[in-house]
């Protein structure tokens, strides 16, 4: 199915090659898992196996790979993505139409299927998924769990034989993590070739027939997944662990906060326009260096919650307190700050440093700015970054700068949007100590996550949201 | 049950036109405004789009991008004051005389909007498909208009993120959005191609057109008004007020 030779790949403009000595098989009914710390050349062998690389992006591929019998040197993308389907690590990115049904249909048409095998394909693909109920809604609306499941979806509904995923456990909570194991599980029996890139690896253990693991373009070490079990191996290569206990059961429910007034929301009531009520009545306490996880199914209105607290959303009814007073929106920045999913947003000074030193308060005196910009990026490991354009960095990266540009404002409240997805394990660790240090400044740290890893690292408590009805 | 999930939505008035009369609308309606010089003309034709854009979109959609719209004629008559300041024998610096390239944007603006909102971009790519046109030309308009939804929902995004660092004046415009939106149109016309490539839009294989789509009366109706607002627009230009052109 895919028969990946010596493969040296240079994209354009680079003085090295991305990826160095790859070589290896997949048939069908086989799984493959691709792994490594970020930026080890993961990205560029889906790139290669879907055809991006090189006919689309360019750049000088040696050695071949071929996939169900097609040289992609010579198989436009268009034309191989009737045999592969991608899911790519932001689902947001591959969407073309506006409602999920059309995105679901809209691959299909260009095969020229008939309008009533398009529309069984998507309806049994939508339930598949678990999202039949959304076949109606713009894909702008979803939440980033519901997209991924979009989006694999939409593949599925072409009856792929070879899928590549690229971080796809990424978005998803637990109970949709091991409900996409089962569904690939289920596509492996049936002879769809799978390979899969990600960071998060515990729950790739009964699925992966084959692990390869990755550093700086080059193979480290390839087998079966025990070798993953290796801690030094792990360590070595920035990996995440190969088994994780779900802390979420011996998390307390968070207490309300000891000290008056610090940080919460009172009685708060909030819809969207035409849409169900998503809180109603909503009280929240929180008091000084704690950090919490919210946790709750996808859709369940955690970003929501994030976006109330921060003043992004206007509650219907209550209000949001700050020491003991109500305060309007407008005015909540300056409490609290939330870093959302889509950190490149956040993000538009012409180098780190200048990034940091903007999102200082403004009131900072002039000689303790620099101090404080030096601090924070050492907490965050990004000194090394400091003359960097923002842009110019990898999603990791821009994640770690857009949490430390919120904490260097010193926030009563911190909510963190998914912090460490896509993130390798040193990064995620890193990225946990920066959440410590944040927490014994003084900070109250609200963690909207479905990493288990950095749940069992730093959270002490756990606030669950469910769906209302 | 639904023939198919590439029917249009008909949760809008403008959703519910054909997708023909609103191409139709769309050139026409361009072809008109650059014909046309008397701002009179034009701004009827201005209030009429309006109309429409409004009927495929909520009013504070349209909002934000008349206030794009707004912006670039700012930037229009800024600049074009300082060339005249600069070298005044280039030209004399009036705001009457650009009123007429901008009135013409906006009725571009409203119809672009009218189309991008309202239409569900796979029935856009079957009927461009219907007409034979070339790939070159259909995928690009149709990826084109589909960019609108997505450059709305960008500026939604940066906006949010704008408001969590506020700063004040220019500076806030310009770090805190016009910078952020800028990189992400690059990353998003970058993504959406890819996402074209992969789903094999423009490859060999011919659509299928869902359903025989047939004429409805408000298609009729639509059709009327347009061709009513044309000659009226046209007449004004004609036998209206006449407006001198300004020396530039």
């Amino acid at each position: 199915m895919l028969h990946v030779e010596s493969v040296i790949y240079t994209y354009p403009h680079a003085d090295r090659p991305a990826l160095e000595g790859i070589g290896f098989s997949l048939h069908a009914g086989e799984t493959l898992v691709c792994t490594g710390r970020s930026g080890c050349g993961k990205s560029t062998l889906v790139r290669l196996v879907n055809g991006l690389a090189p006919l689309y992006l360019g750049g000088t591929l040696q050695g071949r790979v071929r996939v169900a019998g097609q040289d992609t040197r010579e198989t436009t993308p268009a034309m191989l993505a009737r045999s592969v389907g991608t899911l790519f690590q932001d689902p947001e990115r591959q969407f073309f139409a506006i409602t999920v049904g059309d995105e679901l249909a809209m691959g299909l048409q260009w095969r020229g299927w008939q309008p009533d095998r398009i529309e069984r394909a998507v309806r049994e693909s939508a339930q598949r998924l678990g999202v039949e109920d959304l076949l109606e809604h713009t894909i702008f609306g979803l939440s980033e769990g519901q997209k991924q499941k979009v989006a694999l979806a939409s593949l599925l509904a072409a009856e792929p034989r070879l899928l590549v995923l690229d971080e796809p456990s990424a978005n998803l909570d637990p109970e949709s993590v091991a409900d996409l194991a089962a569904t690939l599980a289920g596509l492996k029996e049936s002879g769809v070739a799978l390979v899969i890139v990600d960071h998060r690896l515990s729950w790739l253990r009964g699925l992966a027939d084959k692990v390869l693991v990755l550093d700086r373009g080059r193979e480290v070490a390839s087998g079966p997944f025990a070798l993953l079990d290796d801690a030094a191996l792990r360590e070595r290569c920035g990996l995440r662990a190969a088994e994780v206990a779900d802390p979420r059961g011996s998390l307390d429910e968070s207490r309300p906060g000891t000290e008056d007034g610090f940080f919460g929301c009172r009685r708060l009531g909030f819809a969207y326009p035409k849409g169900r009520a998503v809180f109603e009545d909503t009280t929240l306490a929180f008091a000084p260096g704690r950090i919490i996880a919210l946790v709750g199914e996808n859709g369940a209105g955690k970003t929501t919650l994030a976006r109330l607290l921060t003043g992004l959303e206007r509650p219907r009814t209550g209000a949001v307190i700050a020491s003991g007073a109500a305060v309007k929106p407008r005015a909540l920045p300056s409490h609290a700050q939330v870093v959302l999913q889509n950190a490149g947003h956040q993000l538009r000074m012409n180098s780190v440093e200048a990034e940091l030193d903007d999102a200082l308060p403004p009131d900072t005196p002039r000689d303790r700015r620099g101090p404080e910009v030096q601090g924070c990026m050492e907490r965050f490991g990004i000194a090394h970054l400091a003359a960097r354009h923002p842009q110019s960095l990898s999603g990791g990266e821009q994640q770690r700068l857009a949490v430390a540009c919120a904490a260097v404002r010193r926030p009563r409240m911190l909510i963190l949007d998914e912090p460490t997805s896509g993130l390798d394990g040193e990064n995620m660790r890193r990225m946990a100590g920066a959440m410590r240090n944040a927490a014994e400044q003084g900070a109250c740290l609200l963690v909207i996550t479905h990493d288990l890893e950095l749940m069992n690292l730093v959270c002490t408590e756990k606030i669950v949201l469910r769906k209302a009805c | 049950m639904r023939a198919s999930f590439l029917t249009e939505r008909k949760e809008t008035f403008a959703a519910g036109i054909d997708v023909r009369v609103k191409l139709l609308l769309c050139f026409c309606g361009s072809v008109v405004s650059i014909a046309l010089s008397s701002p009179l003309s034009l701004g009827f034709l201005a209030g009429c789009s309006m109309l429409l854009a409004l009927g495929a979109a909520r009013p504070l959609t349209i909002a934000r991008m008349y206030l794009f719209a707004v912006l670039m004629l700012a930037f229009a008559l800024a600049f074009s004051g300082l060339i005249s300041l600069a070298v005044p024998g280039l030209m004399h610096w009036n705001a009457f005389s650009l009123s007429v390239p901008f009135l013409r944007i906006l009725i571009s603006v409203n119809l672009l909007l009218m189309l991008a909102l309202s239409t569900p971009v796979q029935t856009l790519f079957n009927r461009l498909q219907s007409w034979k046109l070339p790939v070159w030309v259909h995928v690009p308009l149709s990826v084109a208009i589909r960019f609108v939804p997505s450059f709305i929902n960008d500026c939604a995004q940066i906006r949010d993120a704008a408001r969590l660092r506020p700063g004040a004046g220019l500076r806030r415009f310009w770090r805190g959005f016009a910078v952020p939106l800028v990189f992400r149109m690059l990353y998003s016309a970058d993504d959406l191609a890819m996402a074209a490539e992969l789903k094999g839009v423009g490859s060999a294989a011919k659509t299928r057109l869902s359903q025989k789509e047939c004429m409805t009366r408000r298609d009729a109706a639509v059709a009327a008004c347009t061709a009513l607002a044309l000659s009226a627009a046209v007449l004004m230009q004609y036998y209206g007020p006449q407006f001198r052109p300004q020396p530039m």
